[in-house]
C-alpha cells in the first residue's frame, strides 16, 4: 500500500486530508509539526510527503530540504496558502515536486498525488509504460510490442515529457523553451511538424493519443 | 526633449541679451569717461576715481538684476517642486504643480513639474484601487461567512434529514468557493500593494500569457466537460503582467463558472488598430441588459443584492485594473445564450 506522510499543523485539515487519502486507498500518517515529520521519515519509509509551509518547530522549506537530502526520489507535495512566485521558487529550490494552493478541491489533491506518484515511479524505474509502448530514459529507446521504435533524441524527449504529464497541455512555446536551443531558428510551427511526425510514428501505440488542444498546444491522453 | 530649433533659439536669445547688456555697460562707461575727461581733464586722479565708482555702481546694478531674475526663474519653481515632492512623499497624491509657462514653451522646470503631475495622478489611481476595493470587499466577506456560520449551526442544532443535509452541504460548498474567490482577489491585490510602486511596463508575449492563464484552469474545464476553443495571434505588448493576470484569471474563471456542463468557452486575441483585443466568450447563462449595464459598477455601488450570483466582485476589480492599465472592457451578452467580454489594451503593440 502506498504510504503518505501528511505534515500539517492544523489538526482539522490534517485529519480531513488523511481521510481523503484513506478513502482513495492510500495509507496516510499525520504529523502536526515539521520536526515530528522529519523524525517520522527517519523512523519509517514513506512513498510520498505532503507538507504545509507554515508549521511550528520546523517550516516546510526546511523539512523539504532535509527530506530531499536524505532521499532524492521521494515525491514532495506542498499544500499551502502561500501562492506567490517567491514561495513557489523557494519550494522548488528546496526540492519539492508540486504545489497545491489552499483551499483546494479534494479531487484536485488526489489527482496531483496520483500524477506525482506516477512520475516518481517513472523516475525511479527509469522506464515509462503506456499501453504497448515502453520507453527507457537512460538508453533513450522506445519499444512498441517489443519492437524498437526509431525516434530522434528530440522526438523521444517530447514524447517522454507529454507521457510523464498525461492530460496536461503544454503550449508550443513551453515545449520550444525546453527542447530547442535558444538561438535555434525553430518557430512554433516546427513543434507542429514534430508532433505530426510523432503521431505517424506512434500510430501503432494503443495506450495513448497525442491530442492537439486547439490554439493552445499539445497533450497526451492515456486510453 | 527640446528640439534643435528651440536650442538654437535659446542660444540666440542669450547672445542678444549679453550683447545688449555689454553694449549698454560700455556705452554708459564711455559716456561717463568722456564727461569726466571734459570736466576734470587735467586731474587724472579724479577721472580715475569717478570711473572706479561707475564700475562699482554698474556691478551692483547687475547683481540686483541677476538676483531678481534668479528669484523668478529658478528659486520659485524649485520651491514649488520641492514642496510638491515633499507632500507626495508623505502620501498626499492629490497635489498638482502649476506649470510656469504655457504648453509649447515649456522650460526644464515645466517638464519636471509635468512629470511630477503625471506621477502623482498614477499613484493616486493605484491607491484608490486598493483602498476602495479592500474596503468594499471586506464588507462582502461577511455575507458568505454568515451563511457558513448559520448553515453549520443549523446542521449541528437541528436534526436534518438526508435531503436537507445534502442541500446544506451544497450551500456550504458554493459559499466557501465564493469566499475563496474574494480572498484570492484581496491577496493578489495586497501583494501588488506590497510592491509599493508599480513596476515598469514589461514586454509581454500576450498570446503565451493567455494560453498559460487558460491552462491553469485546464482541470476545471475538463471536470465540467467544457469545449475549449482558443485563437491567439502572436502579439507582444508593454504592460504589467501581475495586473493582467488578475484580469484573465477572473474572466476565465467566470466563463467556466457560469457555463453549463458541455458548453463552450472561447478565448481569442487579435490586433485591431494598434490595440490588443482579447475576447473571452462562453455559452453560459448570459447577462440581462439591465445587469449588463451595471456589471462593472458594483465596485462603486456596493450593491449586495446580486451577491448570490457570486461573481466575488471579480468583474469590478477587473474593470478597475483595466482602468489603471489604460484599456477598456465591455460585454456583449444574450440571456441564456452566453456572454462575450471584450478587453482592449493600449500599450505599444510590437
Amino acid at each position: 500500500m502506498v504510504k503518505i506522510l501528511v505534515a500539517e499543523d492544523d489538526k482539522a485539515l490534517n485529519e480531513l486530508v488523511c481521510s481523503m487519502l484513506t478513502a482513495d486507498g492510500f495509507e496516510a500518517v499525520p504529523c502536526y509539526d515539521g520536526a515530528a515529520a522529519l523524525r517520522a521519515t527517519e523512523e519509517q519509509s514513506f512513498d510520498m510527503l505532503i507538507s504545509d509551509i507554515m508549521m511550528p518547530e520546523m517550516d516546510g522549506f526546511a523539512l523539504a530540504e532535509r527530506v530531499r537530502r536524505a532521499d532524492s526520489h521521494i515525491p514532495i507535495l506542498f499544500m499551502t496558502a502561500l501562492d506567490d512566485k517567491l514561495s513557489k521558487q523557494r519550494g522548488f529550490n528546496a526540492g519539492i515536486d508540486d504545489y497545491v494552493v489552499k483551499p483546494f478541491d479534494a479531487d484536485i489533491l488526489i489527482l496531483r498525488v496520483r500524477a506525482l506518484l506516477r512520475r516518481a515511479n517513472i523516475e525511479q524505474s527509469r522506464e515509462l509504460v503506456a499501453g504497448n509502448l515502453r520507453m527507457n530514459k537512460d538508453e533513450h529507446t522506445a519499444y512498441v510490442d517489443g519492437e524498437e521504435l526509431p525516434l530522434t533524441v528530440r522526438e523521444f524527449d517530447l514524447l517522454f515529457k507529454l507521457l510523464s504529464y498525461p492530460k496536461r497541455t503544454f503550449t508550443r512555446t513551453q515545449l520550444m523553451d525546453e527542447f530547442w536551443d535558444y538561438d535555434s531558428s525553430a518557430t512554433s510551427r516546427t513543434v507542429d511538424v514534430y508532433m505530426s511526425k510523432l503521431r505517424e510514428k506512434t500510430a501503432t501505440c494503443d495506450g495513448f493519443e497525442i491530442v492537439t488542444v486547439h490554439g493552445l498546444g499539445y497533450k497526451a491522453v492515456l486510453k | 526633449m527640446k528640439t534643435r530649433r528651440s536650442k538654437v533659439l535659446m542660444l540666440v536669445t542669450g547672445y542678444v541679451i549679453f550683447f545688449v547688456t555689454i553694449a549698454a555697460l560700455i556705452a554708459f562707461s564711455v559716456y561717463v569717461y568722456v564727461a569726466a575727461e571734459r570736466q576734470y581733464g587735467d586731474d587724472k586722479g579724479i577721472v580715475f576715481a569717478l570711473m572706479l565708482v561707475t564700475v562699482l555702481f554698474l556691478a551692483l546694478v547687475c547683481t540686483v538684476i541677476d538676483g531678481i531674475r534668479r528669484k523668478v526663474t529658478v528659486d520659485r519653481p524649485v520651491e514649488n517642486i520641492s514642496d510638491a515632492t515633499a507632500r507626495i512623499a508623505s502620501g498626499d497624491f492629490s497635489v498638482r504643480i502649476r506649470t510656469f509657462h504655457p504648453y509649447g514653451r515649456y522650460d526644464e522646470f515645466d517638464c519636471i513639474a509635468d512629470n511630477i503631475n503625471t506621477m502623482a495622478a498614477e499613484l493616486s489611481k493605484t491607491k484608490v484601487l486598493h483602498t476602495d476595493f479592500v474596503s468594499n470587499v471586506s464588507h462582502e466577506l461577511k455575507t458568505p461567512l454568515a451563511i457558513i456560520q448559520n448553515c453549520s449551526q443549523a446542521i449541528k442544532d437541528g436534526n436534518p434529514d438526508e435531503e436537507t443535509l445534502n442541500k446544506y452541504a451544497d450551500v456550504l460548498v458554493a459559499t466557501s468557493k465564493r469566499l475563496t474567490a474574494l480572498v484570492t482577489n484581496i491577496l493578489k491585490l495586497n501583494r501588488l500593494e506590497n510592491q509599493q510602486i508599480r513596476t515598469e511596463p514589461k514586454s509581454i508575449r500576450l498570446n503565451e500569457m493567455l494560453a498559460e492563464s487558460v491552462l491553469a484552469f485546464e482541470d476545471a474545464i475538463e471536470a465540467k466537460g467544457l469545449e475549449l476553443y482558443c485563437d491567439l495571434d502572436e502579439l507582444v505588448i508593454q504592460s504589467d503582467p501581475d495586473y493582467l493576470e488578475i484580469v484573465w484569471s477572473n474572466l476565465i474563471s467566470n466563463a467556466i463558472k457560469f457555463t453549463e456542463p458541455n458548453g463552450k468557452i472561447s478565448v481569442s486575441l487579435k490586433e485591431e488598430g494598434g490595440e490588443a483585443v482579447v475576447k473571452v466568450s462562453d455559452t453560459g447563462i448570459g447577462i440581462s441588459a439591465e445587469t449588463g449595464r451595471h456589471i462593472f459598477d458594483k465596485f462603486y455601488q456596493g450593491d449586495t443584492s446580486h451577491a448570490q450570483e457570486g461573481n466575488g466582485l471579480g468583474l469590478a476589480l477587473v474593470k478597475k485594473v483595466i482602468d489603471v492599465l489604460g484599456g477598456e472592457i465591455s460585454v456583449e451578452s444574450q440571456l441564456g445564450k452566453g456572454s462575450t467580454f471584450i478587453v482592449r489594451l493600449r500599450g505599444k503593440v510590437a
